[in-house]
């Protein structure tokens, strides 16, 4: 178990995060970034060398205008609210909050967490259950870097 | 010093913003973190708040010193609450439809936990983490 066998320990994978998931005023990590929903796999990530900052934010835009055009009422209503909360761009998801934090695969290994081998756009699930995520969260949220609103818009 | 809050009851100044982070956490709506989160409802604010103002007067008449704690609002609905002071961390999770509190504490050098504890075991365990 633990990282696929060709990903060094210190690869650096990035975790979006929302508005709500690190503190505005003290610019830092909220405890709360390395959560899992019981309905969920795993906890989302995407490997830095195969995507960018503005990549993710561009990929979760993409989400919801694929909610959007799904047909389902409900689906599409999630993601209006959600254009409605941040925008429509990378930009102004930014401008509302919207920030990336960066953490090296061995923050996530050491504490038995593995990983699965990403998809074509650098996108992967970290699993564990939901009860090892809720007792090292803080430890990883203290281990993750906040990139500025700056580094986010790098493409 | 309290004010008058929307909950009808004297709550102490220094909770005043922190409630009013909680009120517009309300306000989210469905699909807040763009992954299908689920919206922070009313009876979660409500808890959360009753939590913490039963956690801020116990502090109180113990002589504590009391800092809010960061709030964030989860995927799942819930609110969560964390403290840390010195090497002591615990974050309470409120939870829609639940009526135990989850409970993450950590003291440095040792082990991270999670249990699901009742209001009082709860409140106990913010007050081991704000002594220090």
């Amino acid at each position: 178990m633990g990282s696929p066998p060709d990903l060094p320990p210190d690869q650096l994978l990035y975790r979006q995060l929302t508005p709500t998931s690190w503190d505005q005023k003290k610019n830092r990590l909220n405890s709360n970034v390395f959560r899992r929903r019981p309905n969920e796999q795993g906890v989302s990530v995407y490997r830095a060398d195969l995507q960018t900052p503005h990549g993710v934010l561009q990929a979760c835009i993409d989400a919801q205008h694929r909610k959007l055009t799904s047909g389902d009422p409900a689906q599409v209503a999630a993601a209006e609210n959600f254009f409605r909360l941040y925008g429509t761009t990378v930009e102004s998801l930014v401008e509302a909050g919207w920030r990336i934090a960066r953490v090296p695969v061995a923050v996530l290994t050491e504490r038995s967490f593995t990983l699965e081998k990403p998809d074509t756009s650098g996108h992967l699930n970290v699993f564990g259950s939901v009860e090892e995520f809720a007792r090292y969260t803080n430890e990883l949220s203290k281990c993750a870097e906040l990139l500025t609103a700056d580094q986010c818009l790098e493409k | 010093m309290t004010i008058r809050h929307s909950l009808t009851i004297d709550i102490p100044a220094f909770l005043s913003e922190l409630f009013a982070q909680i009120d517009r956490y309300q306000d989210l709506g469905p699909n807040w973190d763009g992954e299908g989160a689920l919206p922070i409802e009313r009876k979660v604010v409500l808890r959360a708040k009753n939590l913490l103002q039963l956690i801020a007067t116990r502090a109180t008449s113990l002589g504590l010193r009391w800092e809010n704690p960061s709030v964030a609002p989860n995927p799942d609905g819930a609110l969560e609450l964390a403290w840390e002071k010195d090497d002591r961390w615990v974050m309470l999770i409120i939870e829609p439809g639940q009526s135990k509190v989850g409970c993450a504490t950590q003291e440095h050098g040792t082990e991270p936990r999670y249990r699901s504890l009742s209001k009082d075991e709860a409140i106990g365990q913010v007050l081991w983490a704000i002594r220090g």
